[in-house]
C-alpha cells in the first residue's frame, strides 16, 4: 500500500466520524482519518484539574476574545478554559444572511469534546413526522431500521437514564441514571397522573457515566464537561476518550491532524469518488490521498460544503447535487422557552456534587389524537432542574461575610423547552462566489430562519411549563424566553438529506450517496427531520454504525 | 498547564497581539506583574480596593478580602475584559468613592482611620451606586479567588458523587 493510499478515509472527528473511524477500523479496513486542526490527546492535553484560581481570568471572556471570536465567544460554554476547544472566527469568516450562530471547535474529537451530551432515541413519530404532515420528504428508514443500532452504540458511549416505556420517547442500553435530587423528585411525584395529556418528569439522558466503562468514568460529579473543560476521569463520552482510542488500538488508523479536506476527487469513468484533495492547515501544502471508500464527517455545514466545492463537468453545482437539495433543508432547533419558580420546603436540605444533567419532559403535544394541536405540528420536550443556591447577603463587615455562606431561603427549579425546526427548503447554505478563507476555501453563506410553526410553538412552550410548575407546586412562577436565533442549539441539520428518491434527496437509507456509491455522510447534514427531541448526536452514531456495516459488507460483494 | 493551553493555534495570535500589554513580559501567568505595568488601574487604587475590601469583607476567623489581594485580579479584569465604557465607569465609581469620602471625612480613604472607613461604607451602602457596584465586584473577586474557595468555603475539587438530598451545604 503506497503512504497516500488507504481502504478508506473518514473526514471530521467529532462525534460521527470518530465512530466511522472506530468501526471501519474494528472491521479491518486501513483507515486515514483526517483533522482540519490540531490534535487533542485525552487527558494528556486536559486541563481540567487546574483550580479556577489558578487560571487568569478565572473563567472570564476577555475583550480580545470578543474581537477574535465574536461568534464562538457568545456560545453558552465558551470562557477562559474551554476557547481553545473553540474556532477563531476572523481565521473562519462565514456570511450570515440572516442572523446565525455557527458553532465551532477544530481539532482532534471536534466538539465532542464541549458538546451537551443528552441523548435521547428518535421514535417512530419522529421518522413518520415529515410523510404524515408533509413538511420536508419522507425519512427513508423507520425505527425499527435503527434501534438495533442504537442498541449496538448506547452502551459504548455509555448513556445514563431510565426506562419509561414510552413509544414516542423509545428506552435505551442504559447506565442507572444520575439522581434527581429531593425537590426535583418531588414535583415529580406530585404531577404524576395529573394532566390529560400525560406530562410527566424523568431523568435525563446524558453521556455522563454512572458506570465505569474500560478505563472511562464513572462521573464524578466535578462539573468540567459542562463547562467546556473535558475531562481526565473520561466521565463523559467523546471521540478522544472513547471512538478514537478505540480505532488506534487496531492498528489501522491513521490519523492526521491539520489536514482540511477542500475537495473530493471523482472519476467519471468509475463514477465513483477516489480520495480527497488536503491542504495542510499549518504550511498550506496541497496533498491528495486516495481510498476505495470515503465517510464524510466534517459537520453538517462543513461536510455539504467540501461537496459543493467538489464540482466536475458531470457535478457543476456539487458532488452529489443532482437533486439540487445539497445545501437546503438547514435545521437547528428552538429553544430557550420556559418558566421557573421557587420551592417552599426541604429548606434544611441542600445538593451536593456537580450533576452534568437535570430532569426531562418527554414530548407531549400531537402524539396522538387527543394530543393534536390547531396551531403548530410537531412538538418540544423541556430540560431543567432544581437547586439551591445562596442568598444574597446585605450590609457589610462581619455580617456580611457571614451572609454569604447562607443559603437561600428557597429552592428554585425552572424547566426550558427544545422544539422542533421543520425542514423548508429555503433554509439554506452556500458558498461564496468570490469570497474565500485564508486556506481558499470559498467562505460559506447561511441563510436560515424560524417560521411560523416555530412561533407558533412559543407561547405554548412557556405556558405549559409554567402549569407544569404550578402542579408541581412551585410559587411565584415566571415564564421567560431567551430568544435564540438559529444556530445556537448547536444541532444544525438537513443539509444533505437521505431519502428514497434520488430527485429530492442526497443519501439513501444507508446514508449512502444516490450519485456516487463509495460516499457515505453520516453527520448532522444526512437528517430528514430535526427531530422532536433534542440530543441528536445519538442518532448520527447509530447511523454511522449502520452505515460502515452496510459500506464494508458492499465492499465485501465487490459492490463498491 | 495553563500556560502551554494559551500557546496552542489561537494562542500564537493571542499572544503576538497582546505583546504591547507585557503578557508576553511575564513568566508565569502571575495577574501582579500584568495589572503593575498596564497601569488602567493605579496602584494607589489597588490600595483603595483592597482596603476597602477589608471593611466590606474583613479579615475573621477566615481571611477577608483584603488577605485575598482582590486588587489585582480586579485590575486584570478591569484592564483585559471590561469594554471601554465599563473601564471608564469603573474608574469614575472609584472616584466617586473617593470624593463622597473627602466630603465626609476631608481626607482621603487610605488616610482615614478604620472607623472613618467604617463610618463612610455605612452611609454608603444607603443607596450609592458607585458603591454597590464595586462592592459586588469586591464580592466575586474575593469568592472566586484561592482564599474564597477553599478557605472561606470548603472545596470539592472531585466530589466524587452526587447526593440530590443532603444535610450538608455544599460550600
Amino acid at each position: 500500500m503506497k503512504n497516500n493510499t488507504f481502504d478508506a478515509i473518514v473526514i471530521g472527528t467529532g462525534i460521527s466520524g470518530g465512530w466511522a473511524a472506530k468501526e471501519l477500523c474494528e472491521k479491518g479496513l486501513k483507515t486515514l482519518v483526517l483533522e482540519r486542526g490540531r490534535n487533542v490527546e485525552h487527558i494528556v492535553d486536559y486541563d481540567d484539574m487546574v483550580p479556577s484560581w489558578e487560571t487568569k481570568y478565572r473563567g472570564r471572556v476577555t475583550n480580545e476574545d470578543r474581537r477574535i471570536s465574536p461568534v464562538q465567544s457568545g456560545v453558552y460554554n465558551y470562557n477562559e478554559r474551554s476557547k481553545k476547544y473553540f474556532v477563531n472566527d476572523l481565521d473562519n469568516p462565514y456570511i450570515q444572511d440572516k442572523p446565525f450562530e455557527w458553532a465551532r471547535g477544530y481539532q482532534v474529537g471536534g466538539r465532542s469534546l464541549i458538546w451537551g451530551r443528552q441523548c435521547y432515541r428518535r421514535s417512530e413519530l419522529d421518522f413518520e413526522a415529515n410523510a404524515k404532515d408533509g413538511f420536508g420528504v419522507d425519512w427513508p428508514i423507520r425505527y425499527k431500521d435503527i434501534a438495533p443500532w442504537y442498541d449496538y452504540v448506547e452502551p459504548i458511549v455509555g448513556v445514563s437514564g431510565s426506562k419509561e416505556g414510552l413509544p414516542h420517547l423509545p428506552d435505551g442500553q442504559f447506565q442507572p441514571p444520575m439522581p434527581m435530587n429531593c425537590v426535583e423528585a418531588e414535583v415529580s411525584r406530585r404531577i404524576k397522573g395529573k394532566f390529560s395529556d400525560g406530562r410527566m418528569i424523568i431523568h435525563g439522558r446524558t453521556a455522563n457515566h454512572t458506570l465505569k466503562i474500560d478505563d472511562r468514568g464513572p462521573c464524578q460529579y466535578k462539573g468540567s464537561c459542562g463547562a467546556g473543560h473535558a475531562c481526565s476521569f473520561g466521565g463523559y463520552f467523546s471521540s478522544n476518550s472513547a471512538t478514537l482510542p478505540m480505532a488506534a488500538k487496531t492498528g489501522n488508523m491513521t490519523l492526521r491532524p491539520f489536514s482540511m479536506v477542500q475537495e473530493i476527487l471523482y472519476d467519471k469513468e468509475t463514477q465513483s469518488a477516489t480520495g480527497v484533495r488536503v491542504i495542510d492547515t499549518e504550511t498550506l501544502e496541497q496533498r491528495e490521498f486516495f481510498a476505495r471508500i470515503i465517510f464524510l464527517n466534517a459537520s453538517t455545514l462543513n461536510t455539504t460544503a467540501i461537496l459543493l466545492n467538489s464540482t466536475s463537468d458531470v457535478f457543476p453545482t456539487g458532488l452529489g447535487n443532482s437533486s439540487g437539495q445539497l445545501g437546503h433543508n438547514l435545521m437547528d432547533m428552538p429553544y430557550g422557552m420556559g418558566a421557573r419558580g421557587t420551592y417552599e420546603g426541604f429548606e434544611d436540605k441542600f445538593t451536593f456534587g456537580r450533576r452534568p444533567t437535570g430532569i426531562f419532559v418527554p414530548r407531549f403535544r400531537n402524539i396522538n389524537k387527543s394530543t393534536e394541536q390547531k396551531d403548530y405540528v410537531r412538538g418540544f420536550t423541556y430540560q431543567g432542574g432544581a437547586g439551591r443556591g445562596r442568598k444574597a447577603s446585605e450590609g457589610f463587615g462581619r455580617g456580611y461575610k457571614d451572609g454569604l455562606a447562607e443559603p437561600a431561603d428557597q429552592w428554585t427549579m425552572a424547566i426550558t423547552a427544545w422544539a422542533e425546526h421543520l425542514p423548508y427548503f429555503e433554509n439554506k447554505m452556500y458558498l461564496h462566489k468570490e469570497k474565500k478563507d485564508k486556506y481558499g476555501m470559498p467562505v460559506i453563506c447561511v441563510d436560515c430562519e424560524f417560521k411560523e410553526n416555530e412561533a407558533a410553538m412559543v407561547d405554548d412552550m412557556m405556558n405549559s411549563a409554567a402549569e407544569i410548575l404550578e402542579m408541581g407546586g412551585l410559587k411565584n412562577i415566571e415564564t421567560y424566553n431567551w430568544e435564540k436565533i438559529p444556530g445556537s442549539c448547536i444541532h444544525e441539520t438537513g443539509t444533505a438529506r437521505m431519502g428514497k428518491d434520488p430527485q429530492t434527496s442526497v443519501l439513501n437509507r444507508w446514508n449512502q450517496m444516490h450519485d456516487v456509491k463509495n460516499i457515505f455522510i453520516t453527520d448532522g447534514s444526512a437528517m430528514c427531520s430535526s427531530g422532536t427531541t433534542p440530543g441528536p448526536s445519538i442518532t448520527y452514531m447509530a447511523l454511522t454504525a449502520r452505515a460502515v456495516d452496510y459500506a464494508v459488507k458492499e465492499l465485501n460483494k465487490r459492490n463498491l | 498547564m495553563k500556560r502551554r493551553a494559551f500557546i496552542t493555534k489561537g494562542g500564537i495570535l493571542l499572544s503576538t497581539i497582546t505583546v504591547g500589554s507585557n503578557f508576553v513580559l511575564t513568566t508565569s501567568c502571575s495577574s501582579d506583574t500584568v495589572a503593575e505595568l498596564s497601569g488602567l488601574v493605579s496602584a494607589k487604587e489597588k490600595r483603595l480596593l483592597n482596603e476597602l475590601g477589608a471593611i466590606i469583607i474583613p479579615k475573621t476567623d477566615t481571611p477577608g478580602a483584603k488577605e485575598a489581594e482582590i486588587a489585582e485580579y480586579m485590575a486584570v479584569i478591569v484592564e483585559d475584559c471590561y469594554s471601554d465604557e465599563d473601564q471608564e465607569k469603573f474608574k469614575l465609581n472609584l472616584s466617586n468613592i473617593e470624593m463622597k469620602c473627602s466630603q465626609m471625612h476631608n481626607r482621603s480613604f487610605l488616610e482615614c482611620s478604620q472607623g472613618e472607613r467604617e463610618d463612610l461604607v455605612m452611609a454608603l451602602e444607603e443607596s450609592d451606586e458607585s458603591y454597590s457596584s464595586i462592592k459586588s465586584f469586591i464580592t466575586s473577586a474575593y469568592l472566586s479567588s484561592k482564599i474564597g474557595k477553599t478557605e472561606f468555603f470548603d472545596y470539592y475539587q472531585v466530589p466524587g458523587k452526587y447526593d440530590g438530598c443532603s444535610e450538608k451545604r455544599p460550600w
